[in-house]
This record gives structure tokens, sequence and C-alpha cells, in this order.
């Protein structure tokens, strides 16, 4: 207990540390010591963390929750925040995989922007961002948890707009920056309406309130909607995706750690967290499971027909985080958690991986121009070739298990108010499954087999080289751990023989006993097994599919069967218009209600005119005129004017 | 006999007073006050200060107001000068404002109780209002600090400011 | 012996006195000369209240000695301003003093 006391701090201080370092005095050091600063202000968390970790679990389970008190924040009246930290079994998870795949892309990174001119600037953001993301994690109250929401949303704003140089790359930084600000409007509103009925925004004191029955249920509706905005935001849900696929114009470490293994998965993260509020509401867990199978579906499709390798990895990204919705929307927490962590490590493989690709390919990243890199690029072929069997559900890699876990706990939990709702929800789930398992076949088929490398410029073909060290070691270590990081929760069938091995939920249970109680399983396990086969099944069905067409060269069928259904294609190609739309309502209700309305009407009419010609313009000089008066210079009429004030409050004050 | 000494010595400073902000003569006016502080250190006698008496006629009328009259002297105003300074019709706005407040204030103080009850008490300390009492707050015994050492201390600070800024000030190149 | 409030009264009056002189004198000199009688009108309230309220300590007097000290600066200074203004206009008139408006 005292261990974790006195180092918990530690973990926050050393990426703030390296942040401020590079920040300052990155211009005056060399490379090597950039990113030898860097690693080491989120590898040195991550041995704190290790151990950690094990002095927690040697904690009694009921007292595996360590408040770390800094400081006072704010006392104002009966609102107190501390700035305080909370170390528990959720937090123990994020912060693992935040310090533990953080310092792997890191160590990627050092390959992977070797040539870059902005060698300390890139770290010092990706360090802020380490912080950011601990700071989130760590803080024991809604308030630290919304300067660490802020922060990783200003350091994705950072680093998406790296290449600040060019315009479309600044203005993916600008939209994800602005529609991160619609939902985090939402989540303050949730923050404030919460601090107005609870009085308080701790955690623990939430908790108690929700298990009291102070939230009522109407309450408990409103403020997990609101929360649930807030984290659409963040983790790119329908209607707030649209900024993720933009932000692939990072730098494609930044892909793989921000966009797809631990930023977009705070909304899952404040969601588990904040569970036993939102198990109040039904409805907020209904929407949320729709939400999050409808994103997962659509993202899947529109990943279908992407050609950039980014864009198609993106889309999967969105798709994934669906799946983790669809799991906290059924109550089954600990699985969204479990994805969560499989996710990051197979989606960070895949990113790595297709950015050693790009590195290969001289910055192309249209996989229409890839193909046969499979001899070329070894060891990023093996660990995408994992990462893929990983994300597509096959039984011994990690995707598989958890996304069963996931697709069972939807099916069988009993949580909704609409009565066919566990099974529409399953159905969406396994076509999405068998969507995402086509589409990632395709993107590996097309990049790695399907005949010869077709870029136009022999020279790209030539050059095509195998990254350097640094990125090979992060993407095989990521790769390991995209097989056997599932292992740490095996599927209930198995684990009801051998309930030892079914650890993670064994961890992260006594955290969520009270969402336990809430939501029954009405299926029995075997029926399970049954699942397991159909998305294995399906999977399979897809893989073969994918192979057909795109093994060898792009062959005919595919082409003829996007001109036959040329109106879907285009729909999938065009994302289905949403952003159009967007920028549609944007031009109807912002742009040309502001030319309108706002500008010619009230800025020039109302504000100018009579406001500031008005009364501020004559306002001011009439009573400037006549304050004037009382500036004559006479030092005799200033001491009169303070001899009659003197009167006035003398009079004043006996009467 | 001593409300007697407090009545006359009282009405020789007021009538001395308003004298001294009567007179066109910047002389007459500070000669004037020179002797309104010899009816002032009388009153401090009366109330047993006889050190502060002592310092009222030797500080205050014998050094600062010959320091005034040094300076008239300096300039040798002519009586053309001095004489602009006239009574104007517009100088009844501040002495009625003046008359006003000052009514006020008066008729608070005398129906004041608690003033008003406050009469002279016998049992005065010993040292009270001697040079030893003066020097007791101010420098201490020899084992210990005044009270007001450090007040004492300032105060030479800001007279020794007020030396160098009145040398500045009244160089001949400023 | 007379009570506290005659006192009170006289340094009342005093003060106002010397306001008069402030106000409705316009050489700096005699100005500054009123300044003195106010701040005597307020050295002699110090010390009625010392003798009449506060007669087991010497406050009141010790700071009309400070009084007396800040009086003597502020002569020194405040002569030297006039003589600097004397050099440079030729009058200690305030009338003729009003550059610093506007």
């Amino acid at each position: 207990m005292d261990t974790i006391r006195g180092w918990l701090p530690y973990i926050l201080l050393f990426p703030l540390m390296g942040m401020l370092i590079n920040g300052i005095l990155g211009n005056y050091f060399s490379k090597k010591w950039i990113h030898r600063i860097a690693i080491a202000a989120v590898l040195i968390p991550f041995v704190i963390m290790t151990t950690l970790f094990f002095s927690l679990q040697s904690l009694p389970e009921e007292s595996r929750s360590v408040i770390v008190h800094i400081a006072s924040w704010i006392e104002v009246g009966y609102l107190k925040i501390s700035f305080s930290l909370l170390l528990d079994q959720l937090s123990a998870i994020m912060v693992m995989i935040i310090t533990g795949i953080g310092t792997l892309i890191h160590i990627y990174s050092v390959g992977y922007m070797h040539k870059d001119s902005s060698y300390s600037r890139y770290f010092t953001y990706l360090n802020l961002f380490i912080f950011a993301m601990l700071m989130l994690v760590l803080g024991s109250n809604i308030l630290m948890m919304f300067i660490g929401w802020e922060g990783v949303g200003l350091a994705s704003y950072l680093l998406i707009g790296f290449y600040f140089q060019e315009d479309s790359k600044a203005s993916a930084g600008k939209k994800a920056f602005i529609t991160n600000r619609v939902g985090d409007f939402a989540f303050l509103i949730g923050i404030f309406i919460l601090l107005f009925v609870v009085g308080s925004l701790d955690f623990a004191e939430i908790r108690e309130a929700s298990n009291t029955g102070v939230i009522t249920g109407v309450v408990a509706t409103i403020i997990t909607l609101m929360f649930f905005i807030g984290a659409t935001g963040k983790s790119a849900q329908i209607p707030l995706y649209v900024w993720l696929p933009d932000a692939m114009a990072g730098p494609t470490p930044v892909s793989a750690l921000i966009h797809a293994a631990t930023m977009v998965t705070a909304g899952i993260y404040m969601i588990s967290r904040l569970h036993f509020l939102f198990i109040l509401s039904p409805f907020t867990m209904s929407i949320i499971a729709i939400i999050g199978a409808l994103t997962a579906f659509f993202a899947a499709t529109i990943a279908l027909v992407q050609t950039d390798i980014k864009k198609v990895l993106a889309y999967s990204t969105v798709s994934q985080l669906g799946y983790m919705f669809l799991a906290v929307g059924v109550g089954a927490f600990p699985a969204a958690m479990l994805h969560l962590v499989t996710h990051a490590f197979f989606k960070a493989t895949l990113f790595l991986g297709a950015g050693s690709v790009i590195h290969a390919m001289s910055d192309e990243q249209d996989i229409m121009n890839m193909g046969g890199l499979k001899d070329k690029i070894k060891t990023t072929h093996k660990t995408f070739l994992f990462a893929t069997i990983a994300i597509t559900g096959v039984l011994p890699f990690s995707g598989f298990i958890s996304k069963d876990e996931i697709l069972w706990r939807a099916f069988a939990t009993g949580n909704g108010v609409i009565s066919n709702l566990p099974i529409l929800l399953w159905i969406v789930g396994i076509i999405t499954a068998m969507l995402t398992s086509f589409y990632m076949w395709r993107l590996y088929f097309l990049v790695f087999h399907s005949g010869q490398t077709r870029h136009q410029d022999e020279r790209v073909i030539a050059h095509i080289h195998e990254s350097p060290l640094s990125m090979r070691l992060a993407l095989w270590i990521l790769a390991g751990l995209s097989i056997v990081g599932g292992y740490i929760a095996l599927p209930h069938f198995i684990a009801h023989s051998a309930p030892i091995i079914h650890s993670f939920q064994n961890w992260l249970d006594p955290y969520f006993s009270t969402s336990i109680e809430n939501t029954k399983i009405v299926h029995s396990a075997s029926m399970e097994a049954i699942f397991m086969f159909v998305s294995w099944g399906l999977a399979l069905f897809s893989f073969f599919w994918a192979k057909k067409w795109y093994f060898k060269e792009k062959s005919i069928t595919s082409t003829m069967w996007a001109n036959s259904f040329k109106t879907v294609y285009n729909i999938l190609q065009k994302k289905y218009y949403v952003d159009e739309f967007y920028y549609w309502l944007i031009d109807i209700f912002i742009i040309k209600f502001s030319h309108k309305i706002l500008w010619r009407t009230v800025d020039f009419v109302l504000i100018d005119g009579f406001l500031i010609r008005g009364i501020i313009g004559w306002g001011t000089y009439i009573t400037g005129r006549v304050l004037s008066i009382f500036q004559n210079g006479n030092l005799q009429f200033y001491v009169i004017t303070m001899v009659a004030a003197i009167m006035a409050i003398f009079y004043w004050m006996i009467w | 006999m001593g409300v007697y000494i407090f009545y006359l010595f009282g009405t020789g400073l007021i009538a001395t007073s308003i004298v001294a902000i009567l007179m066109k003569n910047p002389v007459h006016s500070v000669l004037s006050v020179v002797s309104s502080f010899f009816f002032l250190a009388g009153i401090y006698a009366g109330l047993s200060m006889q050190f502060l008496a002592v310092i009222q006629i030797l500080v205050y009328a014998g050094a600062i107001m010959v320091l005034f009259i040094f300076i008239i002297m300096l300039f040798d105003l002519q009586k053309s000068e001095y004489s602009k300074d006239r009574f104007l019709w517009r100088d009844l706005v501040p002495l009625a404002l003046i008359l006003i407040t000052a009514a006020g204030f008066i008729s608070a103080i005398s129906r004041s109780e608690s003033i008003k009850n406050y009469v002279a008490n016998a049992k005065l300390p010993s040292n009270f209002g001697s040079v030893s009492a003066v020097s007791f707050e101010f420098f201490g015994t020899s084992n210990s600090v005044g009270r007001f050492s450090f007040l004492f201390e300032v105060i030479s600070i800001l007279l020794l400011s007020a030396i160098v800024g009145a040398v500045v000030l009244a160089k001949r190149k400023l | 012996m007379a009570p506290l409030s005659l006192y009170i009264m006289l340094s009342t009056i005093l003060f106002f006195i010397g306001l008069t002189g402030v106000l409705v004198r316009r050489n700096i000199i005699i100005m500054m000369v009123s300044i003195e009688i106010m701040l005597n009108a307020s050295n002699l309230a110090l010390v009625a209240f010392n003798r009449f309220r506060f007669y087991d300590s010497n406050d009141g007097m010790i700071f009309s000695f400070l009084i007396i000290a800040i009086a003597a600066a502020e002569v020194a200074v405040g002569l030297a301003i006039v003589i600097a203004i004397y050099r440079k206009k030729k009058t200690v008139m305030i009338q003729d003093l009003n550059v610093m408006k506007h």
C-alpha cells in the first residue's frame, strides 16, 4: 500500500519531465539524446507500474483501490475537488497498456522519424500525450479525468497536424479538435448536472450516490447520455466519428498509439469507470449498444472499398470501437476492457506494420500501388499477418477471444428496452465480424500478395527495403502480444473447467461487482461454443472470398461486382456522404446563418451601429466631456471634492 | 485652575491659527503659526506631556518653522506678488463645505457619550510623558529591544531619504 | 482639568482651520503652513486620547513624535519642490501652476 502511495505520482511525473525537457531544451540536444529522454520518460513509468501491479495484486481483493492525495485543488463551499490519483484494477490495466504500448511506439518512432527535422517537437508531443492519457486514467475524480481528456485532445490535435506545412493535414487536426469539442461540450454539461445532483465529482462518492438512490433514473439517463455524447466524440462513434479517418494525416506511429490503441478508447474507459452510473439507465445502455453496433457495421462497410492503407485501418478502428461500445452497452464491461486490450495489441501492430510498409514504399499509401511485398519486407509481412489473423478472429489468436466474448455477451445478456435487441445486436455483430475478416484479408492480400508491385515509379520499387531494427523490434513484440494477449481471458466454456485461467475477469470483477448483479445472463455457456464456431465459420468464409478475389493479380470478378453495384460501391467509396452532409449542415446553419443574421443584422446593425456607435461611442464621449470638468488642473478643486466626499460619507454614517 | 489655562491656551491657539491663514504676507503667517505652537506646547504640558511640549517648541517651532522663514527670505517675495492671493467669491463654496462638515463633526463629538465621560484620571504612572518613558519605548533597556525600535530606525531612513530628495530637488540644474 | 471632549473639539477646530487654509489660500507656502496646522491638530487628538483613555502607555505621544519627524521630512521635500518651482516659474501662486491639466 505504501509502495503504491509513494511511487504512483512518479508515473505521472516522468512523462511530464520528459515533455518539459524535450520541449524547452530539445533544440540543444542531439537526436540520440532526445529519443533517449523520451523513451526513458515512458519506460520508467512502465517499470514502476509493473511492480505496482504486483503489489496491488498482493493486496486483498476488496482493498485494491488506492487513492493518493497530492493536493487540494478547488475548495469553494461544498465543492471540494482534490488533485488525487486513483489506482485500482481498471486504471492499473490502462496504465500498463498506455505505458507499455507507448514505450514500444516511442522505440518504433526512433526509426520512423529519423529523417524528420522536428524530432524534438515530435517526442515532446508524444510525451505530452502519455502524460495527459495517464492523467485521464489515474484521476480520482471526473474533473481530473476531464483534464486528461482535454490534454489528450490537445496532444492528438498537435500530432495530427504535425506536418502543418500541408494545408490538408493542418485542417485534419482542426477537424479532430472541433469534432471533439462537440462531444466535450456535452461531457461538460454532464459533469455540471452530476455536480448539481451529487455535489461531488469523486468517483467513490458518485458510486455511493448511485448505489443509495440519490441519482434517480431520469437524471441518470440525462447525465449518462451527455457522457455518452462525450464518449462518441473521443472514441469516434456515430455521429462524431468523422474525425478519426482524417486523423491519419499524422505520423503513423501516432495513429497507432493515439488513434488506435489508447486515446480513442478513453470513451470506453470513461463508461467503464462510471459503470455504476450507466447501469442506472437501461435506456442509455440500449442507446450505447445500438450506436456501437451500428458504428461497427457502417465503419466496416466503408472499410470494404477504401484504398488508402491507413484509411482502411482507421475505419477498422472505428468498427472495433463500435464492438467495445456494444459490449459496454450490454453491460459486459470486462469484455469491453478485454477487447480494448487485445485491440490495442493487434491494431497497434497493424498500424506499425502499415507504417513500415509506407516507409518501405517511400511514403506511398495507396494499396492499389502496392502488392507483392511479401518477400521484400519479411518481418513486416509476418507481423502484419499475425495481427490480421488476430483481428479477424481465428481461434488461437487474441482477437477471437475478446470478440467472441463480446458477441456472446451481447446475445446472452437480457438487458434492453427492445425485446429482440440482444438477437439483433448479435446478428449485426456477426455480420460485422464477417465484413472485418473480408476487408482485412483484402488489405493483406493487396499489399503483400496479388502479383508484382504495381507502383509506376521504378525507383520506388527498387528502393523497397526492410525497416530499421527499432521498428522491427516493436513490431515483433506487439505481434507476439497479438497472438498470446487473449490468453489472459479464455472463453467461458473453457474457463469453467479451469477457472484460474479466466484471470482477466477475475481481476476486474471486484470493480464491476455492482453491474454483474444487474445484468443477468439468460443463456447457458454451452451455446457460446456454438456461436464461436458460427463466427469462426463466417470469418473463414470471408477469408476464402477475399483470397479468391485478391490473392492473385486483381481479378475480373471484384471489378465486375463493383460495376454491377455501382451505386452501392460509390456510396461506400464516398463514406455514405457523411462528410458532405456535415459540410452541408455547417454551410446552412453556420455559414449562411452567420452571414445573413449574425454578420449583417446582429453585428452590423445591432452591435456596430447601436451598441458601439450609439451607446459606447456617444456615451463615452458625453461621459468623458462631463468628467473632464473635474480634471481642471486646480489642486484645490481636487481637495474640495475630497472634502465633499468626506462630508457625504460622514453624514451618511451618522444618519 | 487647569480648566482656565486650557481655555486660555485653546483660545490663543485658535486665534493665532486663524490669523496664520488670513495673513497675506507669508512671514507674518509663519510667525503666527510659531506662536500658535507655543500655545499648543502649553496644552501638551497641561496634559503631563512635558517632553513632547519641549520637542514641540524646539523642533517644530524652532527648526521646522524657521526653515519656512529661511525659504521665504530666500525667495525675497515682493508685496505685489503675494498680494495676488485675495479672497474670491467662489471661495465661499469650500468655506460652506467646511462649515457644514465641521459643524457635523463637532456636534457628533459633543453628543458622543463615550468621549464626554472621560475626565482626567489622577492615577498616572510615575514616568508618564517623561523622557525615560520615550527612551524605554524607542530604545528598550540594556537587555531588551523597545517596542518602537524598528519604527525609530525606519524614521531615520525616511529622514535620510528626505534629505537626499531635498538636496536633489533644490540643485540648480534639475 | 477640562474633559476629553473639549480637547477633541479643539483638535477638530484646529484641523478645519488648517483645511480652510489649504482650500482657500493660493500661496503654496501658506498652504504648507496650513498643512502643519492640520498635522498638529492630529497630534493634539492623539495626545489627548493617550492622556485620558490609555494613560498606562505612551503610545499616543510616541506617535506624535513620529508625526513630527514625518512633518520635518515633508517640509524639507516640499520646500525643495517649491524652490524648484519658483526657479522655473518665478511664482508661488497655485493658480499659475496648472500645467498638469489634461
